[in-house]
């Protein structure tokens, strides 16, 4: 039956998006359009004492200049987005967490808490009037002491961000499994280790955007928004302006990248609404670069001080790990990522006692999101960072103590002894983790780079080689649904709930649901981003897209080629069981000459005196399916990066980096492998580049691209990938996910393998990113040790 | 944001310190002053356009000029906000004799906010000397042309 599935099929959306004409929130173009620009907060936290915007009002063609004081009783305040918030009371009753409720106005209102917030909305009749509009109106702030060091915002006293609660701490949790006490009383060393991812942005492509438009006859609103989660914009939309959720259809046309910070629910979508509705005519907003960087949340940004237990021989009995998560002004996705640091931490290896203590700090910065990731390349940079450091104590190859403690492929499946977040029990269903590191061994040549390392060393040349793995929770639920169905024409149309910001949707289900009814990619068109085509959907997060919308296109898919063969041997008449269906046509195995087409029984199953549907079943080709998976599916890769360093510069020069991966069976191998890349790119991001700076003002001082620095093309080698496809035990398709698998790893394993080229230095790394000003500092302080001390 | 810098007048002491309290001199000698009031004693209300890096816009402000030791020393304090942000700074002046006339020796701790901050914060520091200078010029030759 797979014929499509498995292939490298070339994408169907790329001739439109290489041949410019793929259609963008900002290439939607309406009658009598307006646009709107936006005031942001120049302050961390300062009171508004005052606005003036009459010279703004008296400025022709400007049709509204709102502040927050004319929104309160109006709009609604946003919070946590409900559906990534809520735990299963078995997680509550293992982890007692503390949640604390926190809301952000569309419009601050009292007071600001973020550069970059929002504070007036001026729509005028084109984006140059409103951005003169904006240089019109006087704010008088009077600025209150800003919180922008975490561990300083959690001390009693320390000015609130949120006024309505009574500290800073917004959440807090204890994940014990196992008795670090116990660890401790076996082990020969216990090493300490404290870690700092810091924030960092996603910056995709596309920035973000929205239109939005009313329609008075119907009392209906369209709304076009570059985000992931269509349906929870629109959900969200009508609870805060309160509407009826079914006249109101949100739009993700093609969407230029959203890496998680575009999902989520964001100011300008509710405003633009509102203002659609109030002003009577269409409202646009395209978030400039700038509004971007300090408006479009950021993320990351976690402190991790960590002990280890482990023996002399390198084998590790436990870890305890306190860390703090910087949340920014409000946090939207209450545990999220810090439970997924808590669920990742051990990834591949076999530790059987993990003590975690997590709280989550509110500053005043912009608001913290999931972003690729999430949560994951933290904990990963964490653990193998101090694998490495455990090893180099002992005088092991690191290789050797990764090795030792991974879990062997015999004991798969393997439990961790504690929950997902989404319930189940944390158990790996597939994988050979093993097998990955030895394949990673293999390909990146580690046995000759290790003979060759000290002769290049004497030659000036510092190279090194660096490991780390992951295993990933993929394809979260709570859901996700297709509805497929049969045109006239023939051509089978399958619905999705999730959305694509450039995964593929369009290719990729199209191989699914293809496969079941027998027809090639070109005679499936799968529809996405668009609230009208189904009552519910999630959308594109967390690499969960070809578990969730895959499964339920295939299941989907299943229940209508059932139906398609019962009206068609009530047609032929001959049993549904003698049926098959191939190219667009049902026949009869036995007798290939008894066959009707799919336009044929579209027409024989319309409703109508004539409809050929058996009893008992609705006329109409078309089958919804919402799958649910049991809980997530375990994808898993090992990274091997080999690195020279320039240590006269501190630059970290890429000479080869090495992707095995896992993620179950894979639908479509060319994705996949740009999947990977992709991840890969933006880890190498984290790794060497980037970094969001406050100062102690809670200043934006990253607010431009020549201070926030992103790899380009120059900087991102392709990654040499080497697959392996254990099939997903827990959807029909054997699928996992891979989103986010190449982003993972990659700050650890370059990390690794800078210090390992750095080896006769002994330098330790422990912050991201390894910038050549880093490096040059640790080989500075390694040297004047040196000089004190001598190894 | 700390800033220094320093200015060698060919006039006394007392001739650049009475120039730089002087209102008149002051407008035609800061760069983009578009308006300063005086509204108390050693108290201006001002208001500026500028264009600082990518980031141009108008500034609304007050300036006060605080006397440390009369002839010697002062502090200018400075405040103002505008569409791409805002500063507060703190300007400490002395002025020296010497041979050929006078040096004013300026350390500056300036707060800066909002787009300034993050678009301007890396070239600020030398946008910030190069106005500086300009102004001490501006003074210099108002004072040559008879201006105090």
């Amino acid at each position: 039956m797979a014929n499509l599935i498995g292939q490298s099929f070339r994408r169907k959306e790329d001739y439109r998006f290489v041949t410019g004409t793929g259609q963008y929130v900002a290439d939607i173009r309406m009658d009598n359009m307006a646009e709107a620009a936006f005031i942001r907060s120049t302050y961390a936290h300062a009171r508004i004492k005052s606005i003036d915007r009459s010279a703004a009002l008296a400025l022709d063609d400007v049709y509204a200049v709102i502040t927050g004081e004319d929104l309160v009783g109006k709009v609604g305040l946003m919070s946590e987005m409900e559906s990534h918030c809520r735990l299963p009371k078995h997680i509550e009753d293992q982890i007692k967490p503390i949640m604390k409720h926190n809301v952000e106005p569309v419009l601050a209102t009292g007071k600001v808490k973020y550069v970059g917030q929002n504070v007036v909305c001026i729509v005028a009749k084109n984006r140059y009037i409103a951005e003169d509009a904006a240089a019109l109106v006087k704010i008088d702030y009077e600025p209150l002491p800003a919180v922008v060091d975490p561990f300083e915002a959690l001390k009693e006293g320390a000015p609130l961000v949120q006024d309505d609660l009574d500290d800073n701490m917004q959440a807090y949790f204890h994940l014990p499994v196992g008795s670090w006490e116990e660890a401790v009383s076996k082990a020969d060393h216990v090493i300490k280790g404290r870690f700092t991812s810091p924030r960092v942005g996603s910056n995709p492509i596309e920035t973000r955007g929205v239109v939005a438009s009313y329609d008075n006859r119907t009392d209906f609103l369209n709304i076009w928004s570059s985000t992931q989660m269509p349906f929870e914009i629109r959900h969200y939309v009508a609870k805060l302006l309160g509407l009826v959720e079914q006249n109101i259809r949100v739009v993700a046309p093609d969407v230029g990248g959203g890496f998680g910070p575009k999902g989520g629910l964001y100011p300008e979508e509710v405003l633009l609404a509102y203002l659609a509705k109030q002003l009577k005519r269409p409202v646009r907003w395209i978030e400039d670069r700038m509004e971007h960087m300090s408006g479009a949340r950021h993320s990351r940004d976690q402190i991790h001080a960590l002990e280890v237990a482990y023996t002399k021989d390198g084998t590790i009995l436990g870890v305890k790990d306190d860390f703090v998560l910087d949340v920014g002004a409000i946090n939207y996705f209450a545990l999220t990522c810090a439970y997924n640091s808590a669920a990742h931490f051990r990834g591949a290896y076999k530790i059987p006692v993990f003590d975690l203590t997590c709280r989550i700090a509110l500053t005043n910065k912009t608001p913290n999101v999931p972003y690729r990731g999430a949560g994951r390349p933290e904990v990963v940079f964490a653990m193998d960072r101090i694998v490495d450091m455990i090893a180099r104590e002992l005088g092991m190859d690191p290789v050797e103590v990764m090795l030792k403690n991974i879990i062997p492929a015999e004991e798969m499946p393997y439990s961790q002894g504690m929950y997902y977040k989404d319930g189940g029990e944390l158990i790996y269903d597939s994988g050979n983790y093993p097998e990955a590191f030895e394949m990673a061994l293999e390909m990146s040549r580690f046995k000759e780079i290790r003979a060759n390392q000290e002769r290049w060393r004497q030659e000036g040349k510092y190279i090194g080689i660096g490991f780390s793995s992951n295993v990933e929770g993929t394809g979260v639920g709570p859901f996700e649904g297709a509805k497929v169905s049969i045109d006239p024409s023939g051509q089978v149309i399958l619905h999705v709930g999730s959305s694509s910001q450039g995964q593929s949707h369009e290719t990729v289900f199209g191989q699914v649901a293809g496969d079941v009814f027998g027809v090639s990619l070109d005679r499936v068109t799968v529809k996405n981003g668009d609230t009208v085509a189904l009552g519910y959907g999630a959308g594109t997060y967390a690499s969960r897209s070809a578990v969730n919308a895959g499964s339920a296109a295939h299941l989907a898919s299943v229940k209508l080629r059932e139906k398609m063969l019962a009206v068609a041997g009530n047609v032929l008449e001959i049993a549904p069981e003698e049926l098959t269906m191939k190219d667009g046509v049902i026949y009869a195995v036995s007798q290939p000459e008894k066959k009707i087409t799919f336009p044929e029984l579209a027409a024989a199953a319309a409703p109508g005196m004539r409809c050929k549907v058996p009893e008992g079943m609705d006329p109409g080709l078309e089958a919804t399916h919402y799958f649910v998976p049991p809980t997530v599916t375990y994808s898993s890769s090992v990274h091997a990066a080999v690195v020279e360093v320039d240590i006269e510069t501190g630059f970290v020069k890429i000479k080869n980096y090495y992707i095995v991966h896992d993620s179950g069976r894979v639908i479509n191998p060319m994705v996949v492998e740009g999947q990977v890349q992709g991840g890969f790119a933006q880890g190498i991001g984290t790794a060497l580049y980037e970094e969001v700076v406050h100062n102690e003002n809670g200043q934006l001082l990253t607010g431009t691209y020549m201070d926030y620095l992103l790899p380009t093309s120059m900087e991102v080698p392709v990654a040499v990938q080497g697959e392996q496809e254990y099939y997903s035990t827990r959807n029909p398709l054997g699928v996992k996910g891979v989103g986010e698998s190449g982003a993972i790893s990659t700050p650890a394993a370059i990390a690794n393998a800078v210090v390992d080229a750095l080896a006769p230095f002994h330098v330790k790394i422990d912050r991201l990113p390894v910038s050549p000003n880093r490096v040059f500092d640790l080989l500075q302080d390694a040297q004047s040790e040196e000089v004190i001390m001598p190894k | 944001m700390q800033l220094s810098g320093e200015a060698k007048f060919a006039n006394s002491v007392q001739h650049i310190w009475d120039a730089l309290h002087d209102p008149e001199i002051l407008k035609g000698a800061i760069p983009g002053c578009e308006r300063l009031d005086l509204t108390g004693q050693g108290e201006y209300d001002v208001v500026m356009k500028l264009g600082v890096a990518a980031v141009k816009g108008e500034y609304t402000g007050k300036v006060k000029l605080e006397d440390v030791e009369a002839g010697a020393h002062y502090m200018l304090l400075a405040e103002g906000s505008g569409s791409p942000g805002h500063v507060k700074a703190k300007m400490d002046c002395k002025l020296l004799p010497t041979d050929k006339g006078c040096t004013l020796v300026w350390n500056c701790d300036a707060e800066i906010g909002g787009m300034i901050a993050s678009v301007g914060g890396r070239v600020l520091g030398g946008i910030a000397k190069f106005m500086a200078g300009q102004f001490f010029k501006a003074i210099e030759k108002q004072v040559k042309n008879g201006g105090a």
